[in-house]
């Protein structure tokens, strides 16, 4: 586990994309979340907290990443 | 136009004392957002403070007396012993019922209590849906009823997060140094996972329904910033002297933290809603946080409770709702009758809740129906799972809200009762009903003498007058308890104060003098009793020394101003007056006050916002509406103060009887009384006139419209009336007058005197033919367009003016006057007895032959 470093990097921001319909996009081995803009936010399979509070979506690309990647 | 479109979303224990800071920073942009593009304010809570009892009345507009939750659990009348409260125990509509029956596309998550799920016009998701309950790894079933249509369960479960499923990008934000945390020894980090988790379950459904399902009514329910605060509170900067350096450092960010969570999941259901939407976001109580957090609690039921604020959080955002505006006076009573008036449907005249009418930028015409229990049908065979039962009760004794219960059944069932009985008498208690308190609350101090018990009885004396008996009371009391305690000697000293034992009553208060007083509401009710006794630079020093512990406590800033203000320290005392509307600007008394000193200093500008303030919190002020009538003749412009008054046309009983109460004051302060004679112009008011001045009564009339054919014994008019519009002060010179006032004109007539209105009512048709007549255009075609217009105003004056609360009025009929005048002059008599009126000479003023020819004569036209 990292020690904290800044509010930023623990997802403290607010999710900037006015585009807030997302689609769960797999590439490379990786879970991305991609709004309609076309700009895609990579899924950890640690998750984090901006998932947390996209809430149905969030979780279902986070488990989605766990699955590619359970062990990493 | 189709329906509208409302989410109603509730955050447990939310506080505008945590809150504020936060949004100074910037750190809870989507809260900032509903704030400036809607309306906010504090929202009052209910006695006692305890959350499912709260819900339930936020949900049906009832105090609990009506809604029948009684408390956390309630004795199990199926199996003996105690159960959580359920759906089973409200026993009346919900909002949800009622829009469902209505046929809003509904859904509800999470609200306590709504176990087990009922059916919907829609889906809903119960309070037992986010709770783990048992360890990762093993299946983690949901209860059974916890999804209405039951359809829907396995995806709902599939939504939930498991606490051990969190990992450190989900700790770490609230508590930076988790990874220091030795679990075995420290289970914070596991209470916290497990709130954290379920804040998340809940979300995940309510964006789940948000997205996926066709709604028009939502209702979501958070409860996890009351868990984080029972939590965490403690470790929220400043540090308590009580609190670790250590635990300090490792938890002083979660409650912020906890905040800025909620924030940013009310981000997206903002996004996820559109500009249509409305968006109400409420808490239920507030939770003390800074100085005045408890450094233990005591060893009683709920005693959590004690950490709840008496004001929630309230705001609103939508399509009709006013933008950035404060709102004032607002009960958590008040929201389903809220919603119901926004959504064009009737309040329930059983409902103890009023609509904020002013959130809204165009007013409408409230609607009532007797009850919605009488159209809404619930399904109440609503089948309870004790296992499932069994587990919330272990969650709420984990809690701490209540205590275990007995391994005898019988036990535990009286307990639960005496535990919901005795959150029965708190309720009448609070709602002005002490009779009914003390007949619950004898027979319980017989069952258990305890401190709780024997505290709220005595109260409940004091406020029926019984002083002695509240006295002698307080003292078994303190006998019993074998030590001073704070709250009963203040409560002494106030009850000697009232039976003016003023040497005693100085004497309870000696004690507590020089000591840290252990609540803001002893040390309020200690200095309120040296004000009392006079003693004003004793309480300001009392006051001056508790607040060293309460800084922030807006009574007791108060009282300390009124200490000096009593003292004719004005300047000094408008500094704390100004301090305690800092800390709590909903306070008309301090505003009052405020008002007064800058009088007194001979800043009147100043002192009229003041004032109008004072009036616009709490219009029952009379004298704050006397001084701005005052500063008004002294030529300094005013506002309409008394729009609340004006807004109001509540036939809600217990507004009613609210009013009732408030009205007498209410007219107390008002100008004086006028008479009006008022009606459709030809509808006998120049007759009603001239019976009014043979009874004796005072015209107020120029004179300057002389008799003629139409009207030979003259009109009785004042010519200014005509333009009472552009001169509403006219008014005041027709004090203890009969004026006539054309219909048309009532609108205009000044709010700040009282009238009593005699309402001429003629067919309007043959109002209409009378005016064509007198204006010998007896021959143009019969202007219907006129009829549908007088009809309207004559509606609007109905709904609008005669039912304002500083109007009374008698309404007489123009063939009756003509017909039976000796009765009419009977009625307007009784209607005016201050006046005194010759009856024989009111009737004598009737002419049949004037009258009955030209009235035959019209009705044949």
């Amino acid at each position: 586990m990292k020690k904290a470093q800044s509010e930023k990097n623990f997802g403290w921001r607010k999710n900037n994309s006015e585009q807030h319909q997302y689609t769960i996009k797999e590439f490379n081995n990786q879970v991305f979340l991609v709004n309609a803009l076309g700009e895609p936010f990579p899924v950890s399979n640690q998750g984090s907290l901006a998932l947390l509070t996209l809430g149905e979506q969030g979780l279902q690309a986070w488990r989605k990443a766990k699955k590619l990647n359970p062990n990493s | 136009m189709g329906k509208k479109k409302v989410i109603l979303i509730g955050w447990d224990a939310a506080d505008w004392q945590v809150i504020n800071p936060l949004l100074e920073t910037g750190e809870l942009p989507a809260l900032q957002h509903l704030i400036e593009n809607g309306v906010s304010g504090n929202l009052a809570t209910l006695e006692p403070v305890f959350s499912p009892m709260l819900w339930t009345s936020i949900a049906t507009g009832k105090l609990a007396d009506k809604h029948g939750v009684l408390g956390f659990s309630e004795p199990d009348l199926q199996h003996g012993g105690v159960k959580p409260v359920s759906t089973a125990s409200r026993k009346t509509a919900a909002i949800w019922n009622i829009l469902s029956s209505e046929q809003y596309k509904t859904n509800v998550v999470g609200w306590w209590p709504s176990h087990p799920a009922e059916p919907l016009n829609g889906i809903m998701v119960s309070n037992f849906y986010q709770k783990a309950v048992k360890p990762i790894g093993e299946k983690w079933p949901m209860p059974p009823s916890t999804v209405f249509p039951q359809k829907y369960s396995r995806l709902f479960a599939e939504l939930r997060i498991h606490p051990n499923e969190l990992t450190a990008e989900h700790i770490l934000p609230f508590i930076p140094k988790a990874n220091e945390i030795d679990q075995d020894k420290d289970k914070r980090l596991n209470m916290f996972s497990k709130i954290l988790s379920e804040a998340a379950n809940i979300h995940n459904a309510a964006t789940w329904l948000i997205e996926k399902t066709e709604w028009d009514f939502m209702a979501v329910y958070y409860d996890n910033i009351d868990h984080f605060s029972h939590g965490f509170m403690k470790y929220h900067p400043p540090k308590m002297k009580s609190i670790k350096a250590e635990d300090f450092e490792l938890y002083k960010n979660v409650i912020n933290s906890a905040y800025k969570f909620h924030d940013m999941m009310l981000g997206r259901i903002l996004n996820l809603t559109d500009e249509h939407t409305t968006v109400m976001l409420i808490s239920d109580h507030g939770f003390e946080s800074g100085s005045n957090r408890l450094p233990s609690l005591p060893k009683e039921a709920a005693a959590p409770a004690y950490d709840h604020r008496s004001y929630g959080i309230f705001a609103a955002m939508g399509p009709g709702i006013k933008k950035d505006e404060l709102v004032f006076g607002a009960n958590l009573l008040d929201i389903t009758p809220t919603l119901l008036h926004y959504l064009d449907l009737p309040l329930g005249k059983d409902m103890d809740g009023k609509p904020l009418l002013n959130i809204f930028s165009e007013q409408k015409a409230l609607k009532y129906i007797d009850s919605w229990d009488d159209i809404v049908k619930r399904d109440v065979s609503i089948v309870e799972d004790k296992e499932t039962a069994a587990e919330a009760l272990k969650m709420l004794i984990e809690l701490g809200y209540i205590e275990k219960p007995s391994e005898k059944s019988e036990e535990a069932f009286e307990k639960s009762k005496l535990e919901n009985d005795f959150n029965l008498a708190r309720v009448y208690l609070s709602s002005a009903r002490a009779e009914k308190a003390t007949e619950i609350l004898e027979k319980l101090h017989q069952k258990e003498n305890s401190l709780r018990i024997g505290l709220r009885l005595a109260i409940a004396y004091e406020t029926l007058g019984r002083y002695k008996k509240s006295i002698a009371l307080y003292e078994t009391l303190e006998k019993e308890s074998k030590q001073p305690i704070q709250q009963l000697l203040a409560l002494k000293a106030s009850a000697y104060v009232k039976i003016n034992q003023n040497k005693k009553a100085f004497d309870c208060t000696q004690p507590l003098l020089n000591k840290k007083p252990h609540t803001p509401l002893t040390a309020k009710r200690v200095a309120q009793c040296l004000i009392d006794l006079k003693k004003q630079k004793l309480a300001f020093q009392y006051l001056s020394k508790a607040l060293i512990y309460h800084p922030e406590n807006a009574s007791l800033v108060f009282l300390k101003g009124l200490t000096s203000f009593k003292r004719k320290q004005y300047a000094d005392a408008s500094d704390d007056f100004l301090d305690a509307i800092n800390n709590q600007f909903h306070h008309p008394k301090a505003h009052f006050y405020l008002a007064e000193s800058l009088y007194f200093l001979k800043e009147y500008k100043s002192a009229l916002e003041a004032y109008q303030v004072a009036a616009q919190q709490n219009p029952k002020q009379k004298k704050a509406l006397q001084r701005i009538a005052q500063l008004e003749t002294m030529g300094i412009e005013i506002q309409n103060i008394e729009k609340e008054w004006l807004d109001y046309s509540g036939k809600n009983p217990r507004e009613i009887k609210t009013s009732e109460q408030a009205k007498v004051k209410f007219l107390e302060g008002l100008d004086g009384l006028s008479y009006i004679v008022s009606g459709l112009p030809r509808s006998g008011t120049s007759m009603m006139m001239q019976m009014l001045q043979a009874g004796g009564a005072q015209i107020f009339s120029d004179n300057k419209r002389k008799a003629d054919k139409h009207n030979p014994k003259g009109y009785l008019e004042h010519e200014g009336v005509k333009r009472l519009a552009k001169n509403p002060k006219l008014i005041l010179e027709a004090k203890g007058k009969v004026v006539k006032v054309v219909s048309a004109q009532l609108p205009y007539l000044l709010p700040r005197m009282r009238y009593k209105i005699i309402f001429m009512q003629r067919k309007v048709s043959e109002v209409v033919s009378s005016q064509q007549k007198m204006r010998e255009n007896k021959d143009a075609a019969f202007p219907i367009h006129l009829i549908e217009f007088y009809e309207k105003q004559l509606k609007e004056i109905e709904t609008n003016i005669l039912e304002q609360i500083h109007v009374d009025f008698l309404k007489v009929d123009y063939h009756d006057t003509i017909n039976n005048p000796k009765e009419i002059a009977r009625q307007l008599a009784a209607f005016l007895p201050e006046l005194s009126l010759n009856t024989t000479a009111m009737a004598g003023v009737i002419e049949p032959s004037l009258y009955r020819n030209r009235s035959k004569n019209q009705i044949k036209e």
